[in-house]
């Protein structure tokens, strides 16, 4: 029976597209084995003549599939499931590219379509090695393909396809969704008319960085498939070390992309999202910097084997590795495994079994081979002098990796409790039991970076060695030095060992930035193209004395010292009160500034509120307002998700997010003013305590009462003690002018307490009282101070420049040494 | 002894010293009843929210924006007061289908640093909304 209104052939072209692409990259992935395997040239280049054929068929269907699936979300047709799922009318344009990727179907989708540019270029430009890299990268795709097909084999439903519709996949039934069924209880032939909106994208990713974040990490992601691909061919072809100078600019290029990548996420996390901070070590961040760490461990054993020869099985080693590691973080993140550890609200496929046998797929046969042809792969017996490089590059690499190790072992806690069906929880303090030991290895490492560049290959003399290291050490003992005296860093919450490692560290990060900055001038005569391990270097050093400067020195500015404290003899010092609250208009003290809650705004076109906090100096006249926002009651969800906003200094970012607001529908003003006759010295109950008149009189205490000169004012003092102990004072005002008597009350925030005139005698006065919470507009935050945050972001930019500059350079000395070779 | 020896001694102790300070921090997984048997030891409690005979959720972001207290209970029976000093409930406390709380178990109450909800499945959810949608 056909439905008005649904447009089939999109969804008929997507799915024929998959599984063209299926069969494509399958045949793509035998034909180059063929190549790979053939000893006769002119088969040889038959088979490479099929297999190209069938990969840029394999890249046409993956374009095809995203530009289909793009116009089915971008016109909203919400008869496909993923469409209605991912999007709706009110979305801005440039968030329907950031729905395409929030499903797992969509971001599989974009890893392939990496695969294929990446492919496409390897195709064009690697000669030789061709048919070896382009074997593991088809057949990757083809495990790619299989995960968004969607069919059935029996019982087992491979792959999730992006392009079934509502109607098939049970998203339509007659108790959820009465009107667009028949009496008989058949859909309705308009059933689509009925659908008026989709379900749209989670208003937490609703945000810039959701648009632009993702495709750079899945080029990450996608591009470690080189160097790996390269390794396998090496080990196939048992030509062990032919692969290191073309596969080098890939994995520079990998780590540089993989890291930004990283780090996009962690300035998202730290920018917008209200996790108060870039980074926590959930296990989501972790999956994704352990690949890089050990890449960035092949590349150091890569460069020690080009020069020496040493080292070359730690460099397949980690290649291998850094690719398993993103299967398997894959395998982590889409699973739902880590569903109790981690706050990405990963949704669960059902297509755990596919993933692991997408695991074990890559795992066993990389491993098995590695293990096949270790002995065979050349070593030098020789050991390395103490003195030397590659001695270094080795250590340095190998506790690199072992801090990866440690990083994915701690993550892999939900696993191993699956294997062994053991009950381990992680720890109590997450971010200490990380930081604890990864700050020392930080300092080795970064001490290494700063040192390693003055060694010389084979050997250095003590004397050479001396002679270059001893300025760049000197400056950067002083500049430390002057950091760790006059920066103030006292961070003492984990005792003063932990607070010793944090100035080592800092001495570390500063030597490593100086000695690396200096070598462009002195190690390689300021030529710039060959910089890009010292920019790298600087940066790697500039990015950890941001880390621990900003997280050593954050401050909490809305520490609750307001006094209101429920006396429950809970409140210890470890319980971070951070949440303040501020009521309308009242400014409220908040380190070095009086922070005041302004107003609210909206605006039609934005589901978003804003609101207005100002913050000022409380020593100068400056102050600046920040506009936090949060969606509040989206889409009849009860609760508010809030978006930070920061004010940006160059050495300092102050940061503020909304964390609760009054509830309207509990707040109603139910409370009504009672009526009490008192005289000064009488005392008067409410729920929470009592008050006393104290006196009348003229004085007047209050300030900014809207008042005039020629007005008579008449004012009562009262005194509230609260159960809790603590002790207030209110002061409601009686002014007349003129004729006309105005009553101005006096409220006690804490205690919801409304205190007004009422009316006045010869021997007392008439006071109401009035308990209530709706009186008050107040809103509820967090805000934080986080110093020399952009060290770190620049520390990033220059490892991610470094790493694309070497990248370059090496392609340009390929390219002259393989015209020299002609 | 050649260098490599001594560099690979020192990173088996390394390994080794890791490996004991990893399982020294972790904690674990409890049932109510089992916390309540260790008071003041640092665990993870699974369950979920208990809105019987009239418990509610208290927060009153201007008495205290730092205090929550809500009750809850587990599939074996047991049940609890929980309070958090932390802020307020967190994002779709109502409708969560289970929690991971971190924390002590003390006297009166299970004293929680961190609180993860765990919302019905997407799927389940969605179906509710068409209607919502669907006018």
């Amino acid at each position: 029976m056909p439905f008005t209104g649904e447009q089939l052939l999109p969804g008929q072209i997507g799915t024929f597209l998959a599984i063209l692409s299926f069969v494509s990259s399958l045949l793509a992935t035998l034909a180059y084995y063929k190549a790979m395997q053939s000893k006769v040239f002119a088969e040889q280049q038959n088979w490479k003549r099929i297999a190209r054929t069938a990969f840029i068929t394999e890249i046409i269907c993956i374009t095809g599939i995203f530009v289909t699936l793009y116009s089915i979300i971008s016109n909203h047709q919400f008869e496909y499931k993923y469409a209605w799922q991912h999007s709706n009318y009110e979305l801005p344009m440039q968030y329907i590219l950031a729905c395409f990727w929030e499903g797992q179907e969509g971001s599989f989708l974009l890893w392939s379509f990496w695969h294929c540019v990446l492919g496409g270029i390897i195709i064009w430009r690697e000669k030789e090695w061709e048919a070896p890299v382009m074997t593991t990268i088809s057949f990757a795709q083809f495990a790619l393909a299989t995960m968004v097909i969607g069919i059935y084999f029996f019982d087992f439903k491979l792959g999730s396809s992006p392009f079934v519709l509502m109607r098939n996949e049970g998203m339509l039934s007659p108790e959820q969704f009465p009107i667009g069924f028949n009496p008989d209880g058949s859909l309705r032939a308009d059933y689509l008319s009925f659908i008026r909106d989709g379900n749209g994208l989670n208003p937490l990713l609703q945000n810039y960085w959701m648009t632009i974040h993702p495709p750079v990490l899945f080029l990450g992601f996608a591009s470690t498939i080189v160097p790996f691909a390269f390794a396998m061919g090496g080990l196939w072809k048992k030509n062990y070390g032919g692969w290191i100078l073309p596969a080098r600019p890939w994995a520079l290029f990998s780590a540089g992309i993989l890291g930004l990548g990283i780090m996009m996420g962690a300035a998202w996390a730290y920018e917008s999202l209200t996790f108060g901070g870039y980074w926590a070590w959930d296990p989501v961040e972790n999956a994704s910097l352990v690949p890089w760490l050990v890449a960035v461990c092949g590349i150091h054993t890569m460069i020690a084997y080009k020069h020496t020869g040493h080292s070359l099985r730690a460099t397949f080693l980690f290649f291998i590795l850094q690719f398993l590691l993103i299967i398997y973080s894959t395998f982590l993140t889409r699973s739902g495994i880590l569903g109790d550890t981690s706050v990405h609200a990963f949704t669960d496929l059902g297509m755990n079994t596919q993933l692991f046998l997408f695991l074990m797929a890559f795992v066993v046969p990389s491993l098995v081979l590695f293990g096949i042809r270790y002995k065979q792969i050349p070593t030098i017996v020789k050991e390395e002098a103490i003195s030397s490089r590659e001695f270094w590059l080795f250590v340095g690499s190998l506790l690199f990796f072992i801090s990866a190790l440690f990083i994915i072992g701690k993550t892999s806690l939900p696993v191993i409790n699956k294997m062994f069906d053991t009950k381990y929880a992680p720890a109590q303090d997450i971010e200490y039991s990380y930081n604890k030991v990864l700050i020392l290895f930080s300092f080795v490492i970064a001490m290494l970076t700063a040192i390693t560049q003055y060694l010389k290959y084979k050997q250095t003399s003590r004397s050479v060695l001396l002679k270059t290291i001893w300025l760049p050490t000197t400056v950067a003992l002083a500049v430390a030095l002057s950091i760790s005296i006059f920066g103030n860093i006292n961070y003492t919450k984990y005792g003063i060992g932990y607070l010793a490692a944090i100035h080592m560290g800092i001495f570390a990060a500063v030597y490593a930035t100086i000695a690396n900055g200096m070598y462009i001038v002195t190690g390689i005569k300021g030529k710039m193209i060959k910089a890009g391990a010292s920019i790298a270097h600087l940066g790697f050093g500039l990015t950890l004395l941001g880390i621990l400067i900003s997280s050593s020195k954050k401050e909490v500015l809305s520490w609750n010292t307001s006094g209101i404290m429920v006396n429950f003899g809970e409140q210890s010092k470890e319980n971070a009160a951070e949440n303040l609250t501020l009521v309308k208009g009242v400014a409220t003290d908040m380190g070095k500034y009086m922070v005041t809650y302004l107003g609210d705004s909206t605006h039609p076109s934005d589901p978003k509120q804003y609101f207005k906090i100002h913050f000022q100096y409380k020593n100068s006249t400056e102050g600046f307002t920040l506009y936090p926002d949060a969606f509040v009651n989206y889409k009849g969800n009860q609760e508010l998700m809030a978006n930070p906003d920061s004010k940006h200094y160059i050495h300092k970012d102050v940061f503020t997010y909304i964390t609760s607001l009054p509830n309207p529908e509990k707040n109603k003003d139910t409370a009504t003013f009672k009526e009490h006759k008192i005289k000064p010295g009488d005392t008067v109950f409410y729920s929470q305590g009592f008050f006393v008149l104290d006196k009348l009189g003229r004085e007047i205490t209050r300030k900014n009462i809207p008042s005039n000169p020629t007005d008579s004012v008449f004012a009562a003092s009262i005194t509230v003690y609260a159960k809790d102990s603590s002790k207030y004072s209110a002061e409601p005002l009686l002014i007349l002018s003129g004729n006309n008597v105005q009553p101005v009350a006096d409220t006690v925030l804490s205690q919801s307490l409304v205190l007004a005139f009422t009316g006045a005698e010869a021997d007392g006065i008439k006071l109401g009282v009035k308990e209530s919470n709706s009186i008050l507009q107040y809103v509820t935050l967090k805000a934080y101070q986080f110093p020399a945050i952009n060290v770190l972001w620049l520390g990033i930019l220059l490892v991610t420049i470094g790493f694309i500059l070497a990248s370059v350079n090496h392609i340009l000395k390929n390219r002259k040494s393989a015209l020299k070779a002609v | 002894m050649k260098p490599t020896h001594i560099l690979f001694l020192v990173l088996i102790a390394v390994a080794i010293g890791l490996l004991i300070s990893t399982m020294g921090d972790l904690s674990t997984y409890d049932t109510i009843n089992s916390a309540k048997a260790k008071p003041g030891k640092f665990i993870h409690l699974i369950a979920k929210l208990d809105t019987a005979n009239g418990k509610t959720i208290e927060y009153d972001a201007l008495k205290n924006p730092n205090y929550l207290s809500f009750h809850i209970k587990d599939s074996l029976g047991g049940t609890s007061k929980v309070v958090y000093m932390k802020g307020k409930p967190p994002t779709d406390m109502e409708r969560s289908e289970r929690m991971v709380l971190k924390g002590k178990m003390q006297d009166s109450a299970f004293v929680c640093d961190d609180i993860l909800i765990k919302c019905p499945s997407k799927y389940t959810d969605e179906k509710a909304k068409i209607s919502s949608t669907a006018k």
